[in-house]
């Protein structure tokens, strides 16, 4: 069958259960009994979980990120590097072909075209979340996909943001039929900043993380939750950008736009007035902290994969019994598991908050005269590479997994009612594709990689704040601690996970 | 500028021998190489049955003969909990499903399926080429019975 089958939907039936507390308590021992084990097929799409990264890669790991740190610390740089970076326009051809009305055209339109898609196959598609091509596209696709293809090649998703290219085609629609520029009626709160990208970014992994988690472990969003989250985001987009303008929406509030732009900031290619240029690697998440709320979103960003890691091992245990508690307490069980996700994803970006203002707070010993918020904010871009390595690390293999599904019998059969438009329809996933030792190489690399270009980053901006090494090295070792941190939490949640 | 340099350098040298430790004192766990992976392929039908031993976690009455791990499943619910199965890349998968209602196994990943009767056995038999956690359900009711761990 080639891993196409329907996802079960163990709660199913709850909504028609009596309710006599006899019947609860059966049924939630039958749950809490689905839900103690490791929920295996933890995103609900491929058959197989990563096995948990051995304890001797786990101490490697660790070891290695300590000492990095450390010869990074005295050896340092002392100069600034990154700050202040020098943007080089590429070959006026080659921007032209980027930059050029054809392609905005074509990005805008591809874009368009599969918001409409994913609403489409979400409503009339086939309820099993992993034979619906919408919820592949959404949460591995799109969300997992363009984070990688931003690093890589920049802000690609401006290009193709649908409700972008959507609100110019309608803007420019309304001011040909009433024969002026339409100027947006509201500014922009600048104090704003990035906050409503937060709550998007909330918002998106509630729905991902917490409201999905309807069929017990593995049956996760359905399509038609999706299409509805789908169609109310547009509309509150629409509105927004009518209110305040397309771009600056863009800029500030549109939640992907400010999320996948976070990881486009350490590409090297980036579009200036409508210029393709490049500048040096990293350069670019120097300058993209300084609206208000940037760093709640790396935060955020990192705190969603910690409690995503954290369920499907350390967590495990305290969230089945306090879902016990819940139920036990007279909550239905899809109540109960929601609640309960809800207050440990709640936990887990509030831990990693903590963890990151623990560190800001030890810096002020090195400069008591600067604010702990203005110190929080200088060094949130430091922590990007540290969101990516953390999503590398445990997406890696799902990405892997379902992208061989999204382009063959999810592209062949995007419905699931067994059309085969393009020959495909009969492939799947091939699990061989890539090993266990793979998956634990390419996590232990991203932890560690994104640890040194977290170091480098917290280096240049130590340097800038403080301009004596020194002191900027000191101010560091709490920097350092709190990536440390990072780090090895990262791997300890990975050596943990399905264990 | 000269003084930057030679930091660089002592960095990139710091790390290359990490690297080079790594490599060369990595864990006595990690048996990831393609040549002990094929030893143990090749070994594997000979070591298959104290192997397939190594399954714990399932109850019932495991008989010391044959050392299959069988999972029972009464009233839609594997007896004394899921049942962990581990074996290693190349082993000989073995184990048997009794249910007291007819339902189809499904090992996830492998796509194993098997008929089970109601009041039967079902005998599931193939070999390890995939590493990871799977999840063995029952079709019908969705019901998961085991967790499958296939170490490298």
């Amino acid at each position: 069958m080639n891993g196409r089958r329907p996802a079960r939907t163990a709660a199913a039936g709850s909504a028609g259960w009596p309710a006599a507390a006899a019947g609860w308590a059966l049924l939630s021992a039958a749950v809490s009994a689905a839900l103690l084990p490791a929920p295996a097929a933890a995103h609900g799409l491929v058959g197989r979980s990563d096995l948990p990264l051995p304890d001797w890669l786990f101490a490697w790991g660790a070891s290695i990120v300590l000492i990095v740190s450390f010869v990074g610390l005295t050896l340092g740089w002392r100069e600034v590097r990154l700050e202040g970076y020098r943007w080089r326009a590429l070959g006026h051809g080659l921007s032209a072909a980027v930059t050029g009305p054809a392609a905005r055209i074509g990005a805008g339109a591809v874009g368009a075209l599969l918001l409409g898609f994913v609403v489409w196959t979400g409503i009339d598609g086939v309820d099993a979340p992993d034979r619906n091509f919408s919820i592949t596209f959404v949460f591995v696709t799109f969300w997992l996909g363009l984070v990688i293809l931003s690093v890589l090649f920049g802000d690609l998703f401006r290009a193709f943001n649908p409700w972008r290219a959507i609100a110019h085609v309608v803007a420019r629609g309304f001011s040909l039929a009433v024969g002026r520029r339409q100027t947006a009626p509201l500014r922009y709160p600048e104090r704003l900043g990035r906050w409503p990208a937060v709550a998007g970014l909330v918002g998106f992994v509630f729905l991902e993380l917490v409201w999905g988690q309807t069929g017990f472990a593995t049956s996760g969003v359905t399509p038609a939750t999706l299409a509805t989250a789908t169609v109310a985001y547009s509309l509150y987009t629409f509105v927004a950008m009518a209110l305040f303008g397309i771009e600056r929406w863009v800029d500030r509030g549109e939640t992907f736009a400010q999320y996948f732009g976070m990881f486009a900031s350490l590409a090297v290619l980036e579009v200036r007035d409508g210029r393709l240029g490049r500048r040096p690697p990293l350069a670019g998440a120097t300058t993209w902290a300084q609206p208000t709320g940037s760093l709640a979103l790396v935060l955020v960003a990192i705190g969603a994969t910690t409690f995503d890691g954290a369920q499907e091992g350390v967590l495990e245990g305290p969230i089945s019994s306090t879902f016990q508690a819940l139920t036990d307490a007279g909550l239905t069980p899809l109540t109960a598991l929601r609640l309960t996700n809800s207050l440990y994803l709640a936990g887990a970006l509030a831990a990693v908050a903590a963890i990151f203002w623990g560190g800001i707070y030890g810096m002020k010993i090195v400069d008591g005269r600067r604010r702990a918020l203005e110190l929080g904010r200088s060094f949130a871009h430091a922590f990007i590479p540290i969101a990516l390595a953390y999503l590398i690390a445990h997406y890696f293999s799902l990405v892997v997994y379902q992208e061989q599904a999204q382009f063959t019998f999810l592209l062949s059969d995007p419905f699931g009612d067994g059309s085969d438009w393009f020959g495909t329809a009969g492939s799947g996933i091939d699990y061989g594709l890539i090993g266990a030792t793979a998956i634990w190489y390419v996590q232990f690399g991203a932890i560690v990689g994104g640890h040194v270009l977290a170091l480098a980053l917290g280096h240049d901006r130590a340097l800038v704040l403080w301009k004596d090494p020194r002191t900027a090295a000191y101010s560091q070792v709490w920097m350092l601690a709190t990536m440390v941190f990072f780090s090895v939490l990262g791997l300890y949640l990975l050596s943990q996970a399905n264990a | 500028m000269h003084s930057n340099a030679t930091r660089i350098a002592a960095l990139l040298v710091t790390l290359a021998v990490i690297v080079g430790l790594f490599f060369a004192f990595r864990g006595p766990g990690d048996d990831g190489d393609a040549t002990t992976a094929t030893t143990e392929a090749a070994t594997a039908t000979t070591t298959a049955a104290p192997q397939a031993g190594k399954a714990d976690g399932v109850t019932g009455s495991p008989s010391p003969v044959t050392a299959i791990p069988r999972i029972d499943v009464v009233d839609g619910e594997p007896k004394g909990g899921v049942a962990e199965l581990e074996f290693d890349k190349g082993d000989e998968i073995a184990f048997e499903v009794t249910s007291d209602a007819a339902d189809e196994v499904h090992v996830h990943g492998y796509d194993v399926e098997a008929e089970v009767p109601a009041g039967g056995t079902a005998k599931l038999d193939f070999r390890a080429d995939l590493d990871g956690v799977f999840e063995v359900e029952l079709h019908h009711s969705g019901t998961e019975i085991a967790v499958l761990t296939v170490n490298p």
